[in-house]
């Protein structure tokens, strides 16, 4: 399973060090809204989750990635 | 990153079953920056995609994708829902891209919006020269192709990305983790339009063809894949050439393929093989050679992921795809299949078999020996007459004096007595027909053969010693005691020089326009070996 860090990473084109809970759509240029449903489509591939509208619209930085995937049972 | 690295990274994509819409899209990143270091034997496509709803990632993967079939895509994307004003606007940025190839890609569920989609069609069709493929059903026409997509989400397993809550959070009524496949799909017209179809398939045995291992499990042990067979026939039938590329020894591994009964490609399916215990890049360099084919039109099947990573590799050109995803490969893909194609493909192994009857034999006694060559004689008649003029009149190699006669000339020396025969050849490998013209004045005491002649098609197989000895024979047993005969030699004729002396003529006099020769008919004529001779 990779790391969310990895997947952030490739699917944004940043470099995984500089991601943190506050990284979001502000202030990540290639964070657009095609790159974040990208981003749930790979998110819920490698994790093995499904994720509600609600959750995915409810997402506004990583750090409520974070959430969202342990309340899914993903230990990060 | 060099081009070839970007390359294997997306070969390596390709095989990776698990390999998702976002390795695509970062993939696509990288090939943005070096697409114009694409090798020479890339051939370009300009493709627009058109959908009546969010597309967007679809362009991008299909040119990393492309990138597997020696294409260097560029790409279009038509404004979200913009299909009618991008098909009526001469001034649309679809026909300022000037495509080659356009997808109409098209949700077939809205049956009131698709009413219209047949016009516009046809408006698309009338505005540019290029090709056309749509989702639904068009008119027949020569630039359109139809995607069965509804189908296609059934057959693939993709229904369940089909209106999913994709489709709320941005119209992408087909869910990202489709394209890859979609796109795969896709570029079956694209190799098409852009002539790029691949030519040869080189098969592994272990594994690949049959489970098991031949050299290992045994003849009764292996398990032909009837359905990756059948499907490599299926190509060899359209004129795609059939290659073997196997570690294994040669007579376990061919033996398996002419014994197993449940074996459904035989020997006589491929045009060249491989099978030793060298290494396969060698191997797939010579299989080039010896087909004279360019390894960018190679695709290579073989279970064993380092053979995969090996020529990967080292051959970037070539396609390596794993054999549970040839099924799905766009490779091959062609329009129609003409009567050349499968030719050409037949060609290639009736070549190998000639070259190996050829290689087997020490010398040209025993390669006679087996051509099981039989040849018929008949004295030429109303049924014979057109094709011997024809003879007379086109043959320039083997002919020994190049007289030219029309039918009414046979027909006319015949009246006077002439004897004039036709002879037919046929072997293992072919019948030629009638091949071959002796023509024969008598006179009082001595034969004069007044020209004979033989098509190149019969060469080299003694069959002019055949007819030559009949004629001889039937001058001995008509008291005649000398024949006489002429090479006249012109700037075509120089493979019959010696042909009168090889038949134990003797020469009587030289000019520069002509050796005169006689045969002395004390003397028995001599029958060439291992030829039947039928005299009707």
């Amino acid at each position: 399973m990779m790391k969310l860090g990895e997947i952030l990473s490739k699917v944004l084109g940043v470099d995984a060090q500089s991601i943190t809970d506050a990284t979001s759509p502000t202030n990540v240029e290639s964070w657009d809204s095609f790159n974040g449903l990208f981003l749930v489509s790979e998110l819920e591939k490698q994790f093995k989750v499904k994720f509600t509208i609600e959750e995915v619209t409810s997402v506004k930085n990583v750090g409520d990635i974070k959430a969202v995937l342990q309340r899914h049972g993903i230990k990060l | 990153m060099p081009f070839n690295d970007l390359q294997k990274k997306i070969s390596t994509l390709f095989a990776d079953q698990n390999s998702s819409v976002a390795d695509y899209l970062a993939c696509y990143r990288d090939f943005k920056l070096i697409k114009t270091s694409a090798p020479p034997y890339f051939r370009k496509i300009r493709t627009a995609f058109l959908g009546s709803f969010t597309l967007r990632g679809l362009p991008e993967v299909f040119s990393v994708k492309a990138v597997f079939h020696n294409l260097l895509a560029e790409t279009y994307l038509a404004p979200y829902d913009q299909m009618a004003q991008e098909i009526m606007n001469p001034d649309s940025g679809l026909y300022a891209f000037k495509p080659d190839l356009v997808y109409l890609i098209t949700d077939f569920s809205q049956k009131d919006k698709n009413s219209q989609l047949l016009s516009l069609i046809d408006k698309l069709l009338n505005s540019f020269a290029g090709h056309v493929t749509v989702f639904e059903d068009g008119h027949n026409h020569e630039r359109l192709s139809i995607f069965n997509f509804e189908k296609w989400l059934e057959e693939s397993g993709h229904q369940k990305n089909w209106q999913t809550k994709f489709k709320e959070l941005g119209d992408f009524r087909l869910a990202p983790d489709a394209f890859p496949d979609l796109a795969e799909q896709l570029l079956r017209f694209a190799v098409v339009t852009a002539g790029n179809t691949r030519k040869c398939l080189v098969l592994d045995l272990d594994n690949t063809i049959w489970r098991g291992v031949i050299g290992e499990d045994g003849l009764q042990k292996i398990v032909p894949d009837k359905n990756l067979q059948q499907r490599a026939v299926n190509l060899g039938n359209r004129g795609i050439v059939l290659a073997i590329n196997s570690k294994n020894n040669f007579e376990d591994a061919m033996g398996a393929l002419e014994e197993h009964p449940e074996m459904v490609l035989r020997k006589n399916h491929f045009a060249a093989w491989r099978i030793n215990w060298q290494n396969k890049d060698l191997n797939m360099r010579e299989l080039a050679d010896e087909l004279n084919l360019g390894l960018d039109s190679f695709v290579f099947v073989d279970d064993d992921p380092l053979q995969q990573e090996m020529i990967r590799t080292i051959f970037p050109e070539v396609a390596v795809v794993p054999p549970p995803l040839l099924a799905n490969y766009s490779g091959f893909a062609s329009s129609r299949v003409t009567e050349e194609d499968i030719r050409r493909g037949q060609m290639y192994i009736e070549e190998r078999r000639r070259k190996e009857f050829h290689s087997e034999f020490r010398n040209l006694d025993d390669f006679l020996a087996k051509l099981e060559l039989e040849v018929t004689i008949k004295s030429v008649d109303e049924s014979t007459l057109s094709r011997v003029s024809q003879l007379t009149q086109k043959t320039n190699q083997f002919n020994l004096a190049t007289r030219r006669y029309s039918e009414d000339d046979i027909k006319r020396l015949k009246e006077e007595g002439w004897k004039i025969w036709a002879l037919w050849v046929r072997d293992r490998f072919g019948d030629y027909g009638l091949t071959g013209v002796a023509i024969v004045e008598p006179m009082s005491n001595a034969w004069r053969l007044d020209n004979f002649l033989l098509s190149c098609r019969v060469l080299g197989r003694n069959a002019e010693r055949a007819l030559m000895a009949h004629i001889l024979d039937q001058a001995k047993n008509e008291g005649i005691e000398t024949m006489r005969g002429e090479y006249i030699p012109t700037a075509k004729n120089k493979p019959c020089e010696t042909f009168l002396p090889d038949v134990n003529f003797k020469l009587v006099s030289r000019e520069s326009r002509a050796s005169v020769y006689e045969y002395d008919l004390s003397q028995g004529p001599e029958y060439p070996k291992f030829i039947k001779v039928t005299l009707v």
